[in-house]
């Protein structure tokens, strides 16, 4: 080989070392022949006294101390090698750990954007949602005039700001009214948070003054949709509420505060702001803690602040608590333990498939030893050995976290995709950021430590002795490999069987409440939200006379099949909740009283929704009007309360939170009705339906049916108009999608718990089946032998089995206690299924045994159907 | 070979190889040769160890090396001392000689008291 030969194939270092070891020798000739030498003698000394060559040369490699480095770079270049050639190994594992890498990724994303991530404003871990609990616990918002108490004393906070969400209708001269979420906030709000709005000006506390003119600024999507993304919309009077406002501002995009707001008002144009009571806790309440102030230092000075308050004005304030929360917390801290139960579900399956990994390592160490073997011969220590195996290790976490990290950019995006509006505030964003690209790159790491680890101990244990008795041979290799696979094997089954158990219960419960609410038909049902201004509509007569006039028009409309309205609509949660007291019963003293929700409905309700009354009778155009003070109940509130006893004919009283019972009258049980489900979590709701006619309020939904599956919410509109050109139509729904929206996040956690439980079973019957497999492939030999000396086919196949089986049983069992434990964590998640629900565990046992006997029965009969004489050979 | 040759006391070498380099540039083979001749013959330098020695003194930065013409007419390696290796050579220095002081203290002492 010629210098430039050696230039081009080693690099500079390597050619250097070796230019100066060879001067040497050259050196030391040359003095040699100098002393009488002949040049052939000379040369065979220098040699002889240098020593070995190579030798040197690596000490001076160890001793220039990139030794490592390079030797990485070797091991991640043989492993590539390496994979190429076992291609299918290779597949397998990166596969394995690749959907486990993914699914965690992806349980971490949701973790991330419901818990982690927060508002997106500057330092948002500083911003705080503050509220306040009365005596009894109950949860509070606060007064304006605690506000402003709060505002000045309050230290800890650098500023706190008051909000509202009321819904506001948005009217200009040429276009129909439109009804959106809007928001009413003090003029610090958006400097407090750090956001500027995107044109003209933030609001200046000269707004928020009584008497101010009045002014608006618009969301970014009101700005593009409404006003075509026009620059001249600054300094526009639009109306909202009917009132004329000046818009001063435009917000930039992606910024909905409070939760999901499309315009805001100062906190001004609240009607009556100037009157309120101290009692009148309807704000909201966000503040930016002071530096260095932690939450519960603030909290503190909070209770501090509230105690004088109570002094001052005890007849308001006594026994109320003011309550910190950071904002995130305040709105998603609900979904903290469903969240925190996916994310350890996710772990449990990327163990699962960590153990495969091992598996499939263990299964080729036999096959790796005598390559060890050599290495060993030629000089390598053990750490060397481990240090090779774990680089392909950290290979294979690498290949399979591009996997995974591939597979949950997907998932996210198919969150996003179907995520149901208005189920969450608006900050959540199922984006990658650097948490989830930190969270994949520690989790491949920890993932190749944890099944690389065991494999690489145990594989770098082959010695030269094995090596030289040639018992590196599959046939006769260490059981030790075998009892590490049986136990990983069997810890899969369980934790696959923990998965399954939690997903079966969430199914469960997930179509308990779908046929619950199967009760109403809800197909081409149209459910569209009406506001009767109280300027136009003060009378209760005025609004039940435009309901009546609704109702007729409907009636003789032929695309509309039926109409109907109520106060709150079915499947969505019941705004008003009212304590119930019923007659002849003392209210028992101490105890919270029983509430329940209530919910005013026309008299066609229960006809046009198709819900037959199991008892008595529906309403008629008499319930409601004076001396008919009736009610219908549902079968939930009659269950709870008349459980012995036939509710009809019995009276009962509903009062509003604070009212003296008294005020309220006694209303007489006339039906009742079917449960419909209201909530999608827990039991349900019992619910109090009383005639429109007996409580005209300003706010319903109109249901709406079309004839012969046409869309009906046309006609309606029209019919609206008709009847008030200025009336806002607004939210637009089916009830389908009341129902989606409802009911998204048990079934979002359903179904990722169904994912992982699916990917679980497919890896842990892979793992089964790869141990298995590779037990007989290892005993191939002693098959031969036994077959030879008359063991039957059955027998053989047998033995397999029973090793596999024995597996099984004991996942099982330790799954089954697994799943009884861990079922309890989501109980609050299950509608009517407990969390040991013994037709549950047993289906998820038996599906996980069968796919399991499966995966064993593949390798039992291929070893049934060996050759004696192939496998005898066999090595 | 009338002298007898005595091994190197483990640690010396890099004090050694120090000392010859802090005279001026020179190659390995040069390195060796002077320590053979100023201990007349007593020292010899494992050819093992004096290589791995001074490529790790490089990395150290107490010796930087350059390739440079030689009497040979081809490049040589030539080392030369650094000013953090004059310094290391300095305390080094001190040390030893304070240990061989030391030494010598306890050799005479006790082997007094032997006799």
């Amino acid at each position: 080989m010629s210098w430039w030969q050696r230039l081009l194939h080693r690099d500079r270092t390597e050619y250097e070392l070796d230019a100066e070891l060879r001067d040497h020798i050259e050196r030391q000739t040359t003095d040699h022949v100098r002393a009488g030498l002949s040049p052939r003698e000379a040369r065979r000394r220098a040699r002889l006294e240098f020593g070995g060559l190579d030798q040197v040369k690596e000490t001076c490699r160890d001793a220039r101390g990139t030794r490592w480095l390079e030797e990485t770079w070797h091991d991640q270049r043989f492993a590539v090698r390496l994979f190429v050639r076992e291609r299918w190994f290779a597949a397998a594992a990166v596969l394995s750990l690749g959907l486990g890498i993914g699914l965690a990724s992806t349980a971490f994303t949701v973790y991330n954007a419901v818990l982690v991530r927060g508002l997106p404003v500057d330092d948002s871990q500083r911003i705080m949602a503050l509220a306040t609990r009365d005596a009894a616990g109950g949860e509070q918002g606060v007064s304006y005039l605690d506000f402003q108490d709060w505002r000045a004393a309050a230290t800890s906070f650098e500023d706190i700001a008051a909000y509202s969400e009321p819904a506001m209708n948005v009217g200009d001269p040429d276009m129909a009214t439109e009804r959106f979420f809007g928001a009413r906030v003090t003029a610090n709000t958006f400097r407090l948070l750090g956001v500027e709005p995107l044109l003209g000006r933030d609001f200046s506390p000269a707004d928020d003054g009584a008497g101010a003119p009045a002014v608006v600024m618009l969301g970014h999507g009101i700005w593009t949709n409404r006003y075509g993304a026009d620059p001249e919309v600054l300094g526009r009077v639009i109306r909202v509420n009917d009132a004329p406002a000046t818009v001063v501002g435009v917000m930039p995009a992606g910024f909905e505060f409070p939760q999901w707001a499309e315009l805001w008002q100062p906190l001004s144009a609240t009607p009556g702001l100037a009157d309120q009571a101290r009692d009148q806790r309807v704000f909201r309440v966000v503040g930016r803690l002071a530096d260095r102030m932690s939450v519960s230092r603030a909290q503190a000075d909070l209770d501090a602040v509230a105690a004088a308050l109570a002094a001052t004005h005890p007849d308001t304030n006594e026994g109320l608590q003011p309550w910190v929360t950071p904002f995130n917390e305040h709105y998603n801290g609900t979904l903290r333990p469903v969240v925190t139960a996916l994310l350890a579900a996710a772990g449990v399956v990327l163990l699962v498939a960590c153990a495969n990994g091992a598996n499939l390592l263990l299964a080729r160490a036999g096959r790796r030893s005598r390559e060890v073997g050599m290495r060993v011969s030629l000089g390598a220590t053990r750490a060397r050995i481990v240090r090779q195996l774990l680089v392909e290790c950290l290979l294979l976490a690498g290949l399979a976290g591009a996997l995974g990290l591939g597979l949950a950019v997907l998932c996210a995006r198919l969150l996003s995709m179907g995520f149901e509006p208005l189920t969450a505030p608006y900050w959540i964003d199922f984006g990658l950021d650097g948490r989830v690209l930190a969270f994949v790159i520690v989790t491949c790491l920890s993932t190749a430590v944890i099944f690389g680890l065991a494999p690489a101990l145990h594989t770098s244990k082959a010695n030269l002795r094995d090596l030289v008795t040639g018992a590196g041979r599959i046939g006769t290799a260490g059981r030790r490999p075998h009892r590490w696979m049986g136990l990983l094997v069997t810890a899969e089954l369980a934790l696959t069987l923990v998965l399954l158990a939690g997903a079966g219960l969430m199914a469960r419960s997930l179509l308990t409440v779908a046929l619950a609410n199967r009760v109403i038909d809800t197909a081409d049902v149209t459910t569209i939200q009406l506001f009767l201004p109280e300027d136009r509509y003060p009378t209760a007569g005025q609004r039940v006379e435009f309901f009546r006039a609704l109702g007729e028009q409907a009636a003789a409309d032929p695309t509309i099949g039926s109409a109907t309205h109520a106060g709150a609509i079915p499947f969505a949660p019941v705004a008003a909740s009212r304590t119930l007291a019923i007659d002849g019963r003392p209210a028992s003293d101490g105890d919270t009283p029983p509430t329940a929700g209530v919910i005013t409905v026309a008299d066609d309700y229960f006809e046009a929704l198709g819900l037959p009354l199991q008892r008595g009778r529906a309403f008629t155009d008499r319930d409601g009007a004076p001396g008919n003070d009736n009610v219908v109940i549902n079968r939930r509130l009659a269950d709870m309360f008349f459980a012995n006893e036939d509710p009809l004919g019995r009276r009962i009283r509903l009062a509003a939170r604070d009212e003296p019972d008294e005020e309220s009258a006694w209303l007489t049980i006339v039906g009742v009705s079917p449960t419909v489900r209201q909530t999608m979590s827990g039991p349900p709701r019992p619910v109090a339906y009383v005639p429109y006619r007996g409580e005209p309020i300003p706010f319903q939904h109109l249901l709406v049916r079309g004839a012969g599956g046409t869309d009906a919410a046309g006609a309606v509109r029209r019919i609206v108009h008709e009847l008030d050109p200025n009336l806002p139509i607004a939210r637009v729904w089916t009830l389908d999608g009341v129902l989606a929206q409802t009911g998204f996040i048990p079934h979002l956690i359903g179904s990722l718990l169904g994912a992982f439980a699916w990917v679980a079973l497919v890896l842990s019957a892979v793992g089964l089946y790869g141990v298995t497999a590779y037990a007989v492939t290892r005993r191939t030999q002693e098959i031969g032998v036994r077959m030879a000396l008359g063991a039957r086919a059955g027998q053989v196949g047998w033995m397999v089995l029973r090793r596999g089986l024995a597996q099984l049983g004991l996942g099982l069992a330790i799954g089954i206690w697994g799943a009884l434990t861990v079922g309890r964590l989501f109980e609050s998640w299950l509608v009517d299924t407990p969390p040991a629900d013994p037709a549950t565990q047993a289906s998820v046992a038996a599906l996980l045994g069968g796919v399991a006997v499966v995966a064993c029965l593949l390798p039992a009969r291929r070893a049934a159907r060996l050759d004696p004489m192939v496998a005898l050979r066999h090595e | 070979m009338t002298t007898p040759r005595t091994e190197l006391p483990q640690g010396t070498l890099d004090l050694l190889v120090l000392q010859v380099a802090a005279t001026g540039p020179i190659h390995g083979y040069g390195i060796a040769q002077r320590i053979k001749q100023i201990s007349r013959d007593v020292l010899q330098v494992p050819q093992g160890s004096l290589y791995p020695a001074l490529h790790r003194l490089e990395r150290r930065g107490l010796l930087a090396a350059e390739w440079k013409p030689s009497d040979t007419g081809r490049d040589a390696k030539f080392y030369r001392l650094t000013p953090k290796g004059r310094a290391q050579l300095q305390a080094e220095t001190e040390s030893w000689a304070r240990m061989a002081e030391a030494v010598g203290l306890i050799l005479e002492t006790a082997g007094g008291g032997a006799q």
